[in-house]
């Protein structure tokens, strides 16, 4: 389940796993695993094609419900689309 | 393993920097540690050499001050000084040496304009930062030389997983059992790594984008990388790598990762 503190940390390193990979610090690593930052990345990837209307409609839909439905709350699905805005 | 070229590196900087910049007191415990763990730096002012002398307020240029790092994230000083927090208010720094420039964070090592002693801001990441612009202008500068290069035998494993930790332990396992060696494996890059462990992206990255160029600037003949079946990163440091490899006509042996 993605939540706004691993949100965060994904922000925190411009969605770079290199870097994280290398600078995280061990609260961080409590927070994140590979799994949440993966499905945070390819969730960011999918709305920075959407927002460059790259996709289809279906595509779209499909993309907002995984967004929706692996997210813990509206707010936290905000401020995905916030990250996602910020970084690409 | 003969990275001495990489490792000498450092140690030059090492050296100037604690046995020049700072110079250790008789008194003091070894600062050296303070390089590695940026929680506590000590620096000694009024040293000797041509070294700089930048002291806080009020300070006695011959006095010893610590700075800690707070767990709230702000910077306190130690040592012959009250204890003084450094809290958000501006604190301008002194500089009773006319020859700042020779210091460790002077011109004379690239880097000029900027007085790591000065905080303007709570934002302690700004001084931590500034040590590893000290470390990498002075560091990546003796690793890119001639010397290294030359000097340089060893493998080079390069990596880029896209956040999963996978990739870099494969690279790191077959670069230890086959005698090579990755970024984060040699002195410098454990050092940094320590330096830069939690720092905000936009600041750490530069600093590895420069020691990794530097790393892979020592490359010769061949260089191995690991990466993800899933692609790399646009922000990742390995397009800085290969395009260093590439113009050195270093042959690149990919493997691939599930």
């Amino acid at each position: 389940m993605i939540t706004i503190e691993k949100l965060k940390i994904y922000y925190k390193y411009h969605g770079d796993g290199d870097m994280w990979n290398r600078l995280e610090t061990s609260e961080e690593a409590k927070i994140i695993q590979y799994s949440d930052w993966k499905l945070i990345e390819d969730i960011v990837q999918d709305i920075i094609f959407i927002e460059n209307n790259v996709v289809s409609l279906n595509y779209k839909n499909e993309v907002l419900s995984k967004a929706s439905k692996n997210c813990s709350d509206k707010e936290t699905l905000e401020y995905l689309i916030k990250v996602a805005n910020d970084i690409k | 393993m003969d990275d001495e070229g990489f490792e000498g590196g450092l140690d030059n900087f090492a050296s100037q920097y604690i046995g020049g910049g700072l110079k250790k007191q008789p008194d003091e415990e070894d600062v050296s540690s303070h390089i590695i763990i940026p929680n506590e730096i000590h620096y000694i002012a009024g040293s000797e050499g041509g070294a700089c002398h930048p002291c806080l307020p009020g300070q006695d240029v011959n006095s010893p001050t610590r700075f800690v790092k707070q767990d709230d994230g702000t910077l306190a000083t130690q040592g012959n000084l009250n204890t003084v927090t450094i809290n958000g208010s501006s604190s301008q720094t002194n500089s009773s040496s006319g020859d700042y420039d020779s210091g460790i964070w002077g011109s004379h090592h690239g880097y000029s304009g900027y007085n790591p002693y000065t905080f303007r801001s709570k934002d302690i990441d700004r001084f931590w930062t500034a040590v590893s612009i000290g470390l990498l202008t002075d560091g990546a500068g003796e690793f890119a030389g001639p010397a290294f290069a030359s000097s340089s035998t060893v493998g080079r494993v390069f990596w880029s997983g896209g956040g999963n930790p996978a990739i870099r332990a494969a690279a790191e396992q077959f670069a230890s059992e086959n005698g090579m060696t990755t970024l984060e494996m040699t002195r410098a890059g454990r050092n940094l790594t320590d330096l830069t462990e939690g720092m905000q992206w936009d600041a750490a990255r530069p600093y590895w984008q420069r020691l990794s160029s530097a790393f892979a600037n020592g490359a010769q003949g061949e260089a191995h990388v690991f990466q993800g079946v899933g692609g790399v990163s646009i922000e990742s440091v390995w397009r800085t790598e290969y395009s260093i490899l590439n113009s050195n006509n270093v042959n690149i042996i990919y493997h691939l990762i599930p």
